[in-house]
C-alpha cells in the first residue's frame, strides 16, 4: 500500500485518541474550559454513562461573538499567545486540542453568550463538519452538548466499560474538581438523578459533604493554611485543605484528592506523603479521604507534562512533599488521641544486646513470598512428632487442650496441605498486639489480628460451603450512601454478598439500605455502614470475579477479627491461639502475611551467646 | 502535722474515688489522687478527665492545703495499715507527704495541686432528685445494651429523658435495646434529654452500694456535664454530643404471640442451648406453641452447631397467639433474662424477623428488645 498523507478528518480523529480516550475525559476538558471561563456555577448532565449525552452549563464569560466556530479549530485557544508563555501556564487547558477532538468523534452542539452581550451563537457540528449556525437568545455563559460518543470510531466505543463503570468514572473525576475548586459550585446529574451539588463559594467542608456525605464532612480535620517562605521570598508556598480522622479510612487511594494553584492533579508521591502521615493512624490496606491543597509559585511547576494534564512536575518535590506530610501529621496528632501503637520498620534483628552482627540474624528479612524457604518458620508438612510436645510444655491451667490439630469436615483435605502447629502456651500479650507464646522448639510471637483473620477466614469458608449464613437483624436499618461502582458491584455481586450474611434492600438511587449484617461483624461494630462499604471498596479495587469470593470473605474476615492495639485477656488470647492449632493453613493470613515470628530454641541461644 | 483522720475512712475514701484514676499516663498527673481541705473535711478527687469522683472524709484540719500522691501507692499503702489515726504532714512546697499511722512512717511524693486538671463545676443549669436504689436497678437493667465499641459514639452513653416527674433511662447497641422509667422525688418543669456515658452510669450504680439516700442529678445548661451528687460522693462526667436513635420507634406497638414464662425456666434453657451456641453461631432458636384444647403452652428452645451436636429444651408457658418461631443470638438473651432474677417476663414476637420484646410482668416501667437472627429453619 502507498504511503500518504491522512486526511484532515482521520488525523482529527486519531489526535483525538490522544486527549479524548472516554466520556470522562470529555468532561474533563469541559469542565477545565468553564473553569477557565471563571464559571462560579457548573451544571453537569450525564446520559448512558456519557456515551448517550454529555452536557456541561456554565455561568462564565462566554465565548465572543464570531469566535465560536473558531474555537473548534485545532490549536484554536485563547489561552496562550507565545511558547514563552507555556511555562506560569495558570489556566487548566491551553493545547487547544479539547474540542475540535471531541467535535471530530461525536455530535456537538455549543452555545454561548458573553454577559454584555444582547444575543449568543449556536454551532451544531457533526463529527467535526458544520451543520448549522446562528444566532440565537441563551443565558449568558456557555453550554456545550456532547451526543453520541465515537459513534464514528467504533473500536473505541467498544472499548468503553459499562455506563455504570463510566458514569463512576466521570463522578470520581467531578467529585475531584468540585473539591478542589470549593469556589464553584459544582451539580452531576446523570439519567435524571442528582448525583452530587456543592454549595461553591469556597466551602470546602460544604463541598465535602455534597461529595462524600455528611457524616464524612463532619468527621473532616482542618489542615491550618500555612505559608512557606523556602527563599525567604514571598509566601506563595502553602498546604491546605481538609484530612480525614482516622475513624472515617476507606479500602483505596481513590478518597485522596490533590489540587496545586486550583487545579486537580494526581502525584503519586504526594498521595504517598499523605498515606505516609496516617501512618499508625491508619491500619494496612486502609487508605484516608483526605483534600489537600498546594499552593506554589507558578514557575516551579511544569503542568505540560502530559495531554490529560493530571500529572505534574515540581521543581522543589521534596519540600511540597515534606510540607504535605509535616501537615498532615501534626493536623492528625493534635486531633486523634490514639493509644500510642506505632508498628515500627521491620528491622528486629534479635542480635544480643552488644552482640556482633555475625550473632544476630535478622528475623523477617525473608521476602513474604518465600515463606516456605524461611529457616525461622516451620516449613510445610514438617513433621511435628507428637511425642515433643503436650507433655511439659503445657501448663496445668490448659488440660484439655493439647490435642492433634485436627481436620474439620469442611476442610479439603485432598486440596490443602496441612501446615501443622504445635501446640502453643501462652505467656502473654506485648503491646497490645502481639501475642508471646511458647512450643516444644522456642518461642513464638504472633501477631493477633493477623492470625484472628486467618481463623475468620477459614470458619466463614466453612460456614458457607455448609449453608446459609447467619444474619443479626439491625435495630435500626443503616442507609449507606453508594457511587455508581458500588452501586453496579452490588447489582452484580448481590447474591455473593448476601451469601455473607448482609441483608441488603436498595433504597433509592445511590443508597442502599441494610438491615442485617453477619453475626460476626455485630461483635466489632454497631455501625453496618462501613463494613459494607469496606467490602464494596476491596472488590472495586480490581480483581477477577473468581477470586471475589476468597476476597470478600478475607475483607469479611479482617472486619471481623480483633485488632492491633485491643487488649486480650488470657482466656481470650489462649482461645486465639487454640483455634489458630485447628488452622488449615495459620502461617499465614488471608492476604499472604505471616501471622508468627517464630525463635527457635537454639536462635535463642544463639542470640544470647550461649552457644 | 497537716491532717489527721482515721485509716479506715482514708482507705474507704481512697476505693471510692479509684476507678475515677487514670490506667492510660496520657497526663501523668491523672494517676494522682488531690488531696484538699475543705472546710473541716478531706476532700480526695481523681478523674480520668472524661469522669471525676470527689468524695468527702472526717478529718481534724491543723491548716488549709493540697496536694496530689500516686493513687495506686497512697491507696495500697494505706490498705495496709492497721486501724488506727493516721497523721499526714505536707512536705515543703506541697510536693510530696509524710504519713504516721501506729508505729508506721511513711513519705511519698507528689505534685502541685495546682498541676491537676481543674474539675468542671455543675452549677445552676437542672436539677432533679430520684431514689437511688431505683437508679441502681433502672442503671442495672438497662446499661449492658449499650454499646461497648466506639464506631458510633452516642450508643456507648445511655440516654436520659425527663419529662416531668419521669425520668427515661435507654441503651442501644445496634442490636438491642434497653428502656426503662422510673418516678422521680422532685422533678421538672421544662422537659429535657441527654446523653450520660454507659461507663459514668456504671460507676454511679457501684458506687450507691446499699445506701438508700436520694441522687441528685444535675445537668449543666447547655447540657455539657453531669454531677451525680449522694451521700458524701460526687461525679462529673462529661455528656456524650449527638442524637440518640429515636428508640420510641423501634419499640413494636403490637405484637402477634405473646408467650408468658417463669425468667428461671426461660434463662435455664437458654443457658442449656448456649452450651452448644457457644461453639457455633451463638444462635438459639425459639418455637412459642400455643396448647391445644386448652392445654398449656410451651416454649422449645433449641441450638445446634455443626460438627458438635446440638440440644432441645422446653419449659411450660401461657401462650396468646399463633405458633411463632424466632432465633436470636443467645448472649443478648442471657444479659436481659441475667438481669431480671426471678419472676415472669413475657415475649413478644410477630414474624421470625420482627423484634422480639421482652418484659418483666411485675415491671411495666421496663421494656427490652432484641433484634433476631436471620437463619433457615
Amino acid at each position: 500500500m502507498a504511503i500518504r498523507l491522512l486526511d484532515d478528518a482521520t488525523a482529527a480523529r486519531i489526535a483525538a485518541g490522544e486527549v479524548i480516550e472516554r466520556p470522562a475525559s470529555v468532561v474533563k476538558e469541559l469542565v477545565e474550559n468553564a473553569l477557565d471561563a471563571g464559571a462560579t456555577r457548573i451544571d453537569i448532565e450525564i446520559d448512558g454513562g456519557g456515551s448517550e449525552l454529555i452536557r456541561v452549563v456554565d455561568d462564565g464569560a462566554g465565548i465572543a461573538p464570531g469566535e465560536l466556530e473558531l474555537a473548534f479549530e485545532r490549536f484554536a485557544t485563547s489561552k496562550v499567545d507565545e511558547t514563552s508563555d507555556l511555562f506560569g501556564i495558570a489556566t487548566l487547558g491551553f493545547r487547544g486540542e479539547a474540542l475540535p477532538s471531541i467535535a471530530s468523534v461525536s455530535r456537538v452542539e455549543a452555545s454561548s453568550r458573553p454577559a454584555d452581550e444582547d444575543a449568543g451563537e449556536r454551532l451544531l457540528l457533526e463529527f467535526g463538519e458544520r451543520e448549522e449556525f446562528g444566532k440565537t437568545g441563551v443565558p449568558a455563559g456557555t453550554s456545550v452538548t456532547v451526543r453520541g460518543l465515537f459513534s464514528n470510531v467504533p473500536a473505541r466505543r467498544k472499548f468503553l466499560r459499562s455506563p455504570g463503570a463510566e458514569l463512576g468514572r466521570i463522578q470520581s473525576l467531578v467529585t475531584s474538581y468540585a473539591l478542589v475548586r470549593s469556589d464553584v459550585a459544582f451539580r452531576l446529574g446523570a439519567d435524571g438523578r442528582q448525583r452530587l451539588v456543592t454549595p461553591g463559594g469556597g466551602d470546602l467542608r460544604g463541598a465535602v459533604a455534597g461529595t462524600y456525605g455528611g457524616r464524612v464532612a463532619e468527621a473532616m480535620l482542618e489542615l491550618p493554611e500555612r505559608e512557606l517562605f523556602p527563599d525567604g521570598g514571598p509566601a506563595t508556598f502553602a498546604v491546605g485543605g481538609l484530612t480525614g480522622a482516622p475513624s472515617i479510612s476507606r479500602g483505596n487511594r481513590r478518597f485522596i484528592t490533590l489540587g496545586i494553584n486550583g487545579r486537580w492533579i494526581q502525584s503519586k508521591r504526594i498521595t504517598y506523603a499523605i498515606e505516609q502521615a496516617y501512618h499508625g493512624f491508619l491500619g494496612a490496606r486502609r487508605f484516608p479521604i483526605a483534600v489537600v491543597l498546594v499552593r506554589v509559585p507558578l514557575n516551579d511547576v511544569d503542568v505540560n507534562v502530559h495531554p490529560a494534564k493530571t500529572e505534574v512536575r515540581f521543581l522543589r518535590e521534596d519540600l511540597v512533599f515534606g510540607e504535605v506530610q509535616r501537615a498532615v501529621r501534626s493536623v492528625l496528632i493534635s486531633n486523634a488521641p490514639v493509644p500510642s501503637f506505632r508498628p515500627t520498620a521491620p528491622s528486629h534483628t534479635f542480635a544480643g544486646v552488644g552482640g556482633t552482627g555475625s550473632v544476630g540474624r535478622s528475623i523477617v528479612n525473608a521476602p513474604r513470598t518465600d515463606l516456605e524457604q524461611n529457616p525461622l518458620w516451620p516449613s510445610r508438612n514438617e513433621a511435628v512428632s507428637p511425642g515433643g510436645f503436650g507433655t511439659g510444655t503445657d501448663s496445668g491451667a490448659e488440660s484439655g487442650s493439647t490435642e492433634m490439630p485436627v481436620l474439620l469436615p469442611g476442610g479439603d483435605p485432598g486440596q490443602t496441605q496441612r501446615e501443622t502447629l504445635p501446640v502453643l502456651r501462652l505467656i502473654g500479650q506485648a503491646q497490645e498486639t502481639y501475642l508471646i507464646a511458647e512450643g516444644p522448639d522456642g518461642v513464638y510471637l504472633i501477631d493477633q489480628h493477623a492470625s484472628h483473620e486467618r481463623i475468620r477466614f477459614e470458619e466463614i469458608t466453612r460456614a458457607l460451603n455448609t449453608g446459609a449464613p447467619d444474619a443479626q437483624q439491625m435495630l435500626e436499618p443503616e442507609p449507606v450512601a453508594l457511587d455508581p461502582r458500588q452501586e453496579e458491584l452490588l447489582a452484580d455481586q448481590g447474591d455473593l454478598i448476601a451469601g455473607l450474611g448482609f441483608v441488603v434492600e436498595s433504597f433509592g438511587p445511590g443508597t442502599a439500605l441494610i438491615r442485617g449484617i453477619p453475626r460476626m461483624l455485630a461483635d466489632r461494630t454497631s455501625t453496618a455502614g462501613d463494613a459494607f462499604r469496606g467490602l464494596l471498596d476491596e472488590v472495586a479495587s480490581g480483581g477477577r470475579n473468581d477470586v471475589w469470593r476468597d476476597r470478600l470473605i478475607a475483607t469479611l474476615a479482617c472486619h471481623s477479627s480483633v485488632r492491633a492495639g485491643m487488649q486480650l485477656t488470657d482466656d481470650e488470647g489462649r482461645a486465639l491461639l487454640r483455634s489458630l492449632e485447628k488452622a488449615d493453613q495459620p502461617h499465614t493470613c488471608p492476604h499472604g502475611r505471616p501471622t508468627m515470628i517464630h525463635m527457635s530454641q537454639s536462635d535463642l541461644e544463639r542470640g544470647f551467646g550461649r552457644r | 502535722m497537716w491532717i489527721t483522720c482515721l485509716q479506715e475512712n482514708m482507705s474507704r475514701g481512697l476505693g471510692v474515688v479509684g476507678r475515677a484514676v487514670a490506667t492510660r499516663a496520657t497526663l501523668p498527673v491523672t494517676q494522682n489522687v488531690l488531696l484538699t481541705t475543705d472546710q473541716s473535711r478531706l476532700k480526695l478527687t481523681a478523674t480520668n478527665l472524661e469522669i471525676a469522683i470527689s468524695t468527702w472524709i472526717g478529718a481534724q484540719i491543723d491548716h488549709e492545703g493540697s496536694v496530689t500522691i500516686p493513687a495506686r501507692l497512697l491507696t495500697e499503702f494505706v490498705n495496709q495499715l492497721p486501724d488506727d489515726k493516721i497523721e499526714i504532714d505536707l512536705l515543703d512546697g506541697s510536693k510530696g507527704v509524710t504519713l504516721e499511722c501506729a508505729r508506721f512512717k511513711a513519705s511519698m511524693n507528689g505534685t502541685d495541686a495546682e498541676e491537676f486538671p481543674p474539675i468542671p463545676t455543675v452549677e445552676g443549669g437542672t436539677t432533679v432528685v430520684v431514689p437511688a436504689d431505683v437508679l441502681k436497678g433502672a442503671i442495672e437493667r438497662v446499661a449492658f445494651a449499650a454499646a461497648t465499641e466506639d464506631s458510633r459514639p452516642v450508643l456507648t452513653g445511655i440516654k436520659v429523658e425527663i419529662a416531668g416527674n419521669k425520668l427515661t433511662l435507654a441503651a442501644a447497641d445496634g442490636f438491642r435495646l434497653g428502656v426503662e422509667t422510673v418516678e422521680l422525688v422532685a422533678g421538672v418543669e421544662e422537659d429535657m434529654g441527654f446523653i450520660v456515658p454507659a461507663k459514668t452510669m456504671q460507676e454511679v450504680q457501684r458506687l450507691i452500694s446499699d445506701r438508700a439516700d436520694d441522687i441528685t442529678i444535675t445537668v449543666t445548661e447547655p447540657a455539657s456535664q453531669v454531677l451525680f451528687k449522694f451521700g458524701d460522693i460526687e461525679i462529673v462526667s462529661q455528656l456524650v454530643q449527638g442524637a440518640f436513635p429515636d428508640y420510641g420507634k423501634l419499640i413494636p406497638a403490637s405484637a402477634g404471640t405473646t408467650a408468658t414464662m417463669k425468667v428461671e425456666d426461660f434463662l435455664q434453657a437458654t443457658r442449656a442451648a448456649a452450651v452448644f451456641a457457644r461453639d457455633g453461631s451463638g444462635i438459639v432458636r425459639l418455637i412459642v406453641s400455643p396448647g391445644e384444647d386448652g392445654e398449656k403452652g410451651k416454649v422449645t428452645v433449641e441450638s445446634r452447631a455443626e460438627e458438635i451436636g446440638g440440644d432441645e429444651g422446653e419449659f411450660d408457658a401461657t401462650i396468646d397467639g399463633d405458633e411463632a418461631k424466632v432465633a436470636f443470638d443467645s448472649r443478648y438473651l442471657l444479659d436481659v433474662l441475667g438481669v431480671l432474677g426471678s419472676g415472669t417476663v413475657t415475649l413478644e414476637t410477630t414474624t421470625p424477623s420482627s423484634p422480639g420484646v421482652i418484659r418483666a410482668t411485675d415491671r411495666e416501667s421496663y421494656t427490652h428488645v432484641v433484634m433476631p437472627m436471620f437463619v433457615q429453619w
